[in-house]
């Protein structure tokens, strides 16, 4: 069930909150993708019947069961962030501001998910907790991050979890696992009680079944938090009739058929008549893997330096790496920042919506290190973000929305990419694309 | 892909060397066996580093806004 149908048979009285949060329970608890890391069954049970009794019932997410990445602070619980670098860490004294904003909607949390290793990767691949399963066939990666609230999401145990997205940590597993990703503006959800990243690229995303679901959640969470120094929130009025082109360039790179004729799909909906370029687009990839790499190399120098054994070779080699980085590589990408952010804008004040392929192909097989794409082999952990990476450091609104591709039967997703702040407009145009075709239903929950 | 999704490291990088230089500067004990693999998460980085620093002009760019300063709340 989608979370308004909940909240609605929860208000009418045709529902429980108990009833909902055990369904979700139940549904978690047979989870096949390796996707739960810690089901909360006591805290959500005592919370849902403690709502029940009170009839609490009125709230826009009432008796919504949702899940959160293992990054975000959960009380009493140690913040994981898919590490056993972390696990002499103290419990979270409270939840992250995010958790509390959505419980107070009305909404229960019920598990926290898997995800790469401190959300440096794209695969869903863990060193600690294994890897997470694709929904869609568990032969597949679901893409990462934030691996396991995507696979939740889109084998419908939860209708709604919450990831991050650094370079694409929500969008590019929405779009092989075959769910909404959102990823609102940079600062405009509170990053208070997420484990650190990268700072300056770090957001919070969304993940859902649909449109309305992600929209409903994004409101229940887009209030200001001082707690959080980049907090930022101008919110933009809907536009009418946003005008809406095409990304070239960077993102006109050979794709796998699908995500090509999905692209061709999304423009035809859309009503997309211009194409654009964003000229500096592979420079903003190589800007982001730079600041990815120095500023998580810095923020983990402490704890790698006092136990270095407590991460998988392949992060741990990452982030000292990173930490490693000359300042001149850092203060460029820092220029290239904003100079992208200006090319970005001005593409935006022709075209109120931008239109990009997600990933160049569908989900590939677990573990892999190259898969084939468009007759030429694409190195997974580097190249499966090329189009999230290229426009994270702009720090725009983005939604994900995918489709079953006609040749593979996979999930393929594409973005739309909005200004800053103009997440309302971006959602109109995603509920848009949805009517089009663009939606990928959850699978049954019990045969995943 | 006819894109670059890899960029090699300038000739003559020796990230190798830049590792066992840096790693008693930041307080890294490093093993032998995690050199070569840091190196070569170097060199990659280097190859991205090397775009950016084809850009004309880039260090007289304005960088990023990091910092604000505003009135104490």
């Amino acid at each position: 069930m989608s979370a308004a149908a909940i909240s609605e048979a929860v208000r009418a009285g045709r529902m429980s909150i108990s009833e909902s949060v055990n369904r979700a329970l139940d549904a978690c608890a047979a989870d096949r993708c390796n996707a739960v890391t810690a089901l909360l069954a006591d805290r959500a049970r005592t919370r849902a019947a403690r709502m029940d009794a009170q009839g609490e019932t009125n709230g826009p997410l009432a008796g919504v069961p949702f899940a959160v990445k293992n990054i975000f602070d959960v009380a009493g619980q140690t913040t994981r962030a898919g590490s056993a670098a972390t696990d002499g860490d103290a419990p979270a004294r409270e939840d992250a501001f995010v958790i509390r904003a959505l419980e107070a909607a009305g909404a229960v949390l019920v598990a926290t998910t898997n995800m790469d290793e401190f959300a440096y990767g794209f695969s869903g691949e863990n060193a600690h907790d294994g890897d997470t399963l694709n929904p869609r066939d568990r032969r597949l990666s679901p893409g990462g991050s934030s691996s396991g609230s995507a696979a939740l999401v889109a084998s419908g145990a939860v209708p709604l979890a919450l990831g991050t997205d650094t370079n694409g940590s929500a969008r590019v597993p929405a779009a092989l696992s075959g769910a909404i990703g959102f990823k609102p503006s940079y600062g405009r959800l509170s990053r208070n009680g997420v484990f650190p990243f990268v700072p300056s690229l770090d957001h919070v995303g969304i993940f859902a079944a649909n449109v309305s679901d992600a929209a409903r959640a994004f409101a229940a969470m887009d209030q200001p938090d001082p707690a959080d120094p980049i907090a930022a929130r101008v919110p933009q009025a809907e536009l009418a009739a946003p005008r809406v082109a095409r990304l070239g360039g960077w993102f006109a790179a050979p794709l796998q058929e699908d995500v090509a004729t999905a692209m061709e799909a999304a423009c035809t909906a859309l009503d997309v008549r211009e194409t654009l370029e964003l000229r500096h687009a592979e420079e903003a990839r190589a800007a982001s893997f730079i600041l990815t790499t120095s500023e998580g190399g810095q923020t983990h120098l402490a704890r790698l330096a006092a136990r270095p054994e407590g991460y998988g070779p392949l992060v741990r080699h990452r982030l000292t790496a990173g930490a490693m980085s000359p300042a001149i590589w850092t203060t460029r990408a820092q220029k290239l920042r904003r100079m992208v952010s200006v090319e970005l804008a001005d593409l935006h004040a022709q075209a109120d919506i931008l239109i990009a392929p997600a990933t160049p192909c569908p989900a590939f097989p677990v573990g892999t290190d190259t898969h084939e794409v468009a007759g030429s082999a694409l190195p997974i952990r580097l190249g499966i973000g090329m189009f999230t990476q290229a426009l994270t450091l702009t720090g725009v609104p983005i939604i994900v929305l995918a489709r079953r591709g006609e040749l593979s039967g996979l999930p393929v997703g594409v973005q739309l990419i909005a200004a800053p702040h103009a997440e309302a407009t971006l959602l109109a145009s995603a509920a848009k694309l949805e009517a089009a075709g663009f939606h990928t239903a959850p699978e049954e929950a019990s045969h995943v | 892909m006819s894109v670059r999704t890899f960029l090699a490291a300038p000739e003559g990088f020796e990230a190798e060397a830049l590792v066992r230089a840096t790693a008693p500067a930041i307080g890294l004990r490093l093993g032998e066996d995690d050199v070569a693999e840091i190196a070569m998460n170097l060199e990659r980085s280097a190859g991205f580093a090397a775009l950016l620093a084809d850009i004309p002009q880039i260090d007289l760019e304005e960088p990023a806004p990091v910092f604000r300063a505003e009135p104490a709340p």
